[in-house]
């Protein structure tokens, strides 16, 4: 007794109708078992290796461009590239305009210190290794003095930048 | 021109006629369809599809897509070939997807027939189809050899001679019914033989 002397069961039955179907047909509604259709496929490229008739071929090619619509031209990328440097300056400039419109007012430029009151400093630190106090007391409200002034000329210069 | 999918010769071919059909010159992608077509539905579609009327509608969307993307293609030194395989496997891919709407019979063996040449194939046999041609047909004849004769006579009846299920059925003395079964049992005892003798390499995601 050779395996095909064997009762077929109900599902060969249906399994051995979808495929008579599917390779008449080329359709198989309800599926097909693939591993017999796949080596009848193999079988039938076995014949001629999947040869293409130049007639069918030129037919495929006509219906094809039939079809096609126009190639769509896509920018080529050195314009692209432009696109993107374009974008990357206007971006930069658009930084820096915001960046400006933002940043903190300019510091007010303030006097230097007068002669004076570098004088006074000096007159004060050499006073000290004086033994006479007169003279320390006399540096020191020399000095006293020459601060305030700068003092009141800076407290003046940064009322007239920030109002304040 | 060398069959060697990137001869320069060849590359020179393909970007001369890409960008004429770029410029709207439908003449020079009928050369570039002629020159890859004829492997592009050989090697590829019809080993993922097994179904010759599907791989056909394959090949007319690939190079449907082709020409309308044709811009879009840069050559980086290969062949346009393998652009245009790639477009088909997506195109085999889509079609199984859309099997159970079309309810197209559609079998992959591709896994049956990779043991039989090199992964990928030597680029200089690429356009060379009659050499892969023989050795499907000696491999068939090898697993047939092995087959129970019944089974054999079977195959040869339906697939070599191609006749009618209703003609094989009467030459083998048995009902059509019958003759189904037996044609689909014979199919399985190929495929077994066929992985022991050949091999079978894991299906792909197309099948």
């Amino acid at each position: 007794m050779t395996p095909d002397d064997e009762e077929p069961t109900a599902e060969e039955l249906e399994e051995a109708e979808r495929l008579a179907r599917a390779l008449e047909r080329g359709h198989a509604p309800g599926g097909v078992p693939e591993d017999a259709l796949g080596a009848a496929a193999l079988l039938r490229f076995s014949k001629d290796g999947g040869a293409l008739e130049p007639e069918r071929a030129e037919r495929i090619l006509e219906e094809a461009l039939s079809r096609a619509r126009p190639p769509v031209s896509k920018p080529r990328r050195r314009y692209t590239l432009l696109g993107l440097l374009g974008l990357a300056a206007a971006g930069a400039a658009a930084f820096l305009l915001v960046v400006k419109t933002q940043a903190p007012e300019a510091a007010a430029l303030l006097p230097s210190p007068p002669r004076e009151l570098l004088e006074a400093q000096l007159a004060a630190a050499t006073a000290k290794d004086l033994d006479e106090q007169t003279a320390k007391n006399t540096a020191l409200a020399a000095l006293d003095d020459q601060t305030a002034r700068y003092r009141g000329v800076l407290y003046a210069t940064l009322r007239e930048r920030y109002g304040r | 021109m060398s069959d060697d999918p990137n001869d320069p010769e060849r590359l020179r071919w393909d970007a001369e006629r890409v960008a004429r059909a770029r410029a709207g010159d439908r003449a020079a992608f009928a050369e570039l369809y002629r020159a890859y077509a004829p492997a592009v539905f050989a090697r590829v579609l019809l080993p993922k599809l097994g179904n010759r009327e599907a791989a056909e509608d394959a090949l007319g969307e690939t190079f449907r897509t082709a020409f309308e993307r044709l811009d879009g293609y840069e050559a980086r030194n290969v062949s346009l070939y393998f652009w245009l395989a790639r477009i088909a496997t997506n195109k085999a891919l889509d079609m199984h997807r859309a099997r159970a709407t079309t309810g197209r019979a559609l079998a992959s063996f591709e896994n049956l027939v990779a043991p039989l040449g090199e992964t990928p194939p030597d680029p200089a046999e690429l356009f060379e189809l009659r050499g892969d041609t023989v050795r499907v047909q000696k491999a068939v004849r090898d697993v047939l050899e092995r087959l129970n004769p019944r089974y054999r006579r079977a195959i040869e009846l339906r697939f070599v001679e191609d006749l009618g299920r209703e003609e094989c059925a009467t030459a083998l003395d048995v009902k059509l019914g019958t003759f189904d079964v037996l044609i689909l049992r014979a199919l399985r005892a190929f495929r077994k033989e066929w992985a022991s003798v050949v091999g079978e390499e894991p299906p792909s995601d197309a099948g």
